[in-house]
């Protein structure tokens, strides 16, 4: 799928898991967790099918799983103690708490998985490139040295290969012989470099000031998204501040009480790359079906 | 408008003795189409680097420079970088950006145009070059030929009205590089923009040039139209340049010595309107083959045979080698031809024990040591500070006691004069030969080499051919890959196509040239109607030579 919330400008979609994160990070409540969980999960299925998912899932349930782990381990705050490890007492508020965490710490992951596949590298130098010029200008020219680099060392490495090098033996001679191939790519990349600063120069760099190729237009619908995310956030930030759908865990756990609007507004925000999708899919079929 | 007049301009290099220029004298006027030729080191380059403010050397300068009539000291520098474009021998460094649209919009950056402006731009040109399909991608996926063209598209976002090139297609295969010379000729043509054009490869360019200018130490040697400056290098008897010419002006001045007038044949067009009269005219000039003009390949016990080597980076990466069956013999010299992504390249360095093959069988008598790769590019060898000590440190790494073998590959490269410069800093054929010298002190029975006659020019060529030869007369075999139709038909002593991950078609090169329509000589493409076993200029003469007196 390349329309749909894939298609949004990059400064929107930018905003839209900046939010996201932020709210999951402060709203450690399962009712929460798990509704930004099951969303993100959706929307990994709706971008490629769930094939980025598929190669990271362990990664993510692993990493919740250390955190809901360690947290029990290393933390003794707590009122009700459930036994003791060593001497260390292991209670029921940290072993909750830490298990909301690793929840957390997933929901984060598949929202950033989400994430890098909106914001594609382009999109990504785009934003980059409105407030840092320089910098963005600096990560395209490492990304297109890298596998320049890698080139070279490749051939590099086949000489030395046929020259009988890199054929094993002592390992303080294979340090050195690395070593050597190492300084053949520095002085080989040095001199290419002056070439490539020539043509640069060809090509006007530094004869004044430079301008940055926009290539996102802001659109209505992009424009429309902003004031919703503007007016969804709203109301989610002021009832965070109010206390809304946090929960206490030290020294006593508090209940789950919902807050049902507030839990609304959020759950709006969690779904609505989901809605804008599946809005663009029924377009396409009225279309279909009225040709 | 975009003139230059150039008068009696000399320059010299900081710490050198001799000029690089030497009061060169030359009018360009707006819409010509100018080609520069001459050997390496002859000025080409410093001529064409003194024509755009941004990329002079530093040096001494004398005479002046007058472009649409104003110094060109006086240019400013940003209608300099719009007006004078200007692209570089290797296609890698003139790439800054990560991804081709990036890097057209390089230019019109740095100059700080607006973002609509540069859009109605690349909707202009991206289409003009037919790039549509492959805007988007990261530039390390292009192919040589590729991403010259995109250094052409994006000098033209600047809608320069002087292109400057030095050697642009010396890097590139034959295919890519006559791709690469149209859209040139398309832009001169079509947009009247000025070419100032260096090359070794001059025979496609001749035809298309209105003004030609051979150089040698720093002056102009001949200069005028393609046809005149023909006539006169040949009337010259100079033999430094008679290489540049077209094979089949050659053939034509040769075979017509007593018409000083007329027009002499610069394409296989006009060669072969001319070849069909004269077929007519002299009926009966041409006698039997001669036996044995190259000697042919011993028939041996093989040195190595191949038979389905199967080869493909990675698991899901594509089946570079499929079924590639050969049997190589000693003392004999074997080029492998093909397009680009054939596999030539990496054919060769499974055979040099740098990849290893997945499938099939690989036979040889020789040991690893036995087997020497000379690899593309001479850079990935040097290790050392100066030719000395990298000669040196090879032989030591081999264990050998006396210089004798090492005094002897100096001697036969000429490597004296360099033995004490940085081998970045010497010329391409002379690393070129210093990679030669190195991997030939291990005493190899087998010479494997990946595009050896790449980038340089024709007198480097014959000094190459003349060397591979007395590494035949020594016993050695050679395995060469190569773009280079030419200089296999003229030297080898068996061809091969690698095609779709197959060899085929290995023929002696009077056979298999002889059986390709489009893959062979221009020569042969002449004369193939009247004489279908002849390949080369050599072929034609010496049949030719039998019954005139």
């Amino acid at each position: 799928m390349t329309g749909g919330f894939r298609s949004l400008h990059p400064l929107a979609a930018a905003l839209y898991f900046s939010g996201l994160v932020l709210f999951v990070m402060w709203l450690v409540h399962p009712a929460y967790l798990l509704a930004a969980g099951g969303c993100l999960l959706l929307l990994h299925l709706q971008l490629d099918g769930g094939a980025a998912l598929g190669k990271a899932w362990k990664g993510y349930l692993a990493m919740g799983a250390l955190v809901a782990l360690a947290n029990p381990l290393v933390s003794t705050r707590g009122a009700t103690i459930l036994g003791y490890l060593g001497n260390r007492p292991v209670t029921l508020e940290s072993c909750v708490y830490g298990l909301l965490f690793g929840l957390t710490l997933s929901v984060m992951l598949l929202g950033f998985g989400a994430a890098r596949q909106v914001i594609t590298l382009d999109r990504f130098l785009y934003l980059t490139g409105t407030g840092l010029p320089r910098t963005a200008f600096v990560i395209v020219m490492v990304l297109r040295l890298v596998p320049l680099l890698k080139r070279r060392l490749r051939e590099i490495a086949a000489a030395a290969k046929t020259q009988g090098r890199l054929g094993g033996g002592k390992r303080t001679a294979r340090i050195r012989e690395a070593m050597e191939l190492l300084n053949t790519l520095v002085v080989w990349t040095l001199e290419e470099s002056l070439h490539m600063a020539v043509a640069m120069r060809a090509s006007g760099y530094g004869s004044g000031p430079r301008s940055t190729f926009a290539a996102y237009r802001m659109e209505g619908r992009d424009k429309g998204v902003l004031v919703l995310l503007g007016g969804l956030a709203l109301p989610i930030l002021a009832g965070s501040l109010w206390g809304r759908g946090q929960m206490v865990f030290y020294p006593l756990l508090s209940g789950l009480e919902l807050h049902l609007p507030h839990y609304g507004a959020f759950l709006f925000w969690c779904a609505l790359p989901i809605l804008m999708n599946i809005g663009e899919t029924l377009q396409w079929q009225i279309i279909k079906s009225k040709t | 408008m975009a003139d230059y007049q150039i008068q009696n301009l000399s320059f010299r290099y900081p710490g050198e003795t001799e000029p690089a220029l030497d009061g060169v004298d030359l009018d360009v006027r707006s819409g010509d189409f100018v080609l520069i030729g001459g050997p390496t080191g002859s000025g080409k380059t410093t001529l064409l680097r003194l024509l755009k403010p941004q990329v002079q050397a530093a040096g001494q300068r004398e005479g002046t420079v007058l472009y649409n009539g104003n110094r060109l000291e006086d240019l400013d520098l940003r209608t300099a970088a719009e007006e004078i474009g200007m692209i570089f021998q290797n296609p890698d460094n003139q790439i800054v950006m990560h991804t081709v649209w990036q890097q057209l919009c390089f230019g019109m950056e740095n100059l700080g145009y607006p973002t609509s402006l540069m859009q109605k731009r690349m909707a202009e040109v991206v289409p003009f070059f037919g790039m549509e399909s492959w805007l988007h991608q990261p530039v390390e996926t292009l192919s040589g030929g590729q991403k010259q063209q995109l250094n052409l598209a994006a000098v033209m976002m600047l809608r320069p009205k002087v292109l400057l090139l030095d050697e642009p297609t010396a890097q590139l295969d034959p295919i890519a590089a006559s791709a690469f010379t149209d859209l040139l000729t398309r832009i001169n043509q079509e947009l009247s923009v000025t070419v100032i054009l260096c090359e070794h490869r001059l025979e496609a360019l001749f035809p298309r040039a209105n003004q030609v200018l051979l150089m040698e130490a720093g002056r102009i040697v001949h200069q005028g139209k393609a046809e005149t400056v023909v006539r006169q290098v040949w009337e010259a008897k100079a033999p430094g340049f008679a290489p540049y010419l077209p094979a089949i002006s050659r053939l034509y001045l040769q075979m017509e010595a007593d018409r000083k007038e007329g027009p002499v044949p610069l394409t296989v067009k006009a060669g072969k309107r001319w070849f069909d009269r004269y077929w007519v005219r002299r009926p009966g000039v041409f006698g039997e083959r001669p036996e044995g003009i190259r000697g042919e390949a011993p028939k041996e016990e093989p040195l190595l045979q191949c038979r389905d080597l199967h080869f493909q980076y990675g698991k899901k990466g594509p089946q570079v080698l499929q079924k590639v069956s050969f049997t190589l013999h000693p003392r004999e010299f074997f080029v492998l031809l093909g397009g680009n992504g054939a596999g030539k390249s990496t054919l060769l360095q499974v055979l040099a024990g740098v990849l290893k093959h997945q499938g099939g069988k690989l036979k040889t008598r020789l040991a690893p040591g036995d087997i020497g790769y000379v690899g593309q590019n001479p850079l990935a060898y040097f290790t050392r500070e100066t030719v000395r000590e990298q000669l040196e440190d090879r032989a030591k790494s081999l264990d050998l006691g006396d210089r004798e073998r090492m005094d002897a590959l100096v001697r036969l490269f000429r490597l004296e004069p360099v033995l004490d410069k940085h081998p970045f800093d010497i010329s391409g054929g002379q690393q070129q030969q210093l990679v030669l010298a190195l991997v030939l002190l291990a005493d190899p029975a087998l010479v494997l080499m990946d595009e050896p006659t790449k980038g340089l020019d024709p007198t480097a060529k014959q000094a190459l051919a003349g060397w591979l030869g007395q590494l035949l007369e020594k016993g050695k075999t050679i395995l060469m890959v190569s773009h280079d139709i030419e200089f296999a038909a003229a030297h080898a002593h068996r061809c091969g196509l690698l095609f779709d991950g197959g060899l085929l078609a290995v023929a002696e090169p009077s056979v298999f040239f002889t059986e390709n329509y489009y893959y062979t000589t221009m020569v042969h493409r002449t004369v193939r109607e009247h004489l279908p076993e002849e390949v080369t200029e050599e072929g034609v003469l010496a049949r030719w030579a039998i019954t005139s007196p």
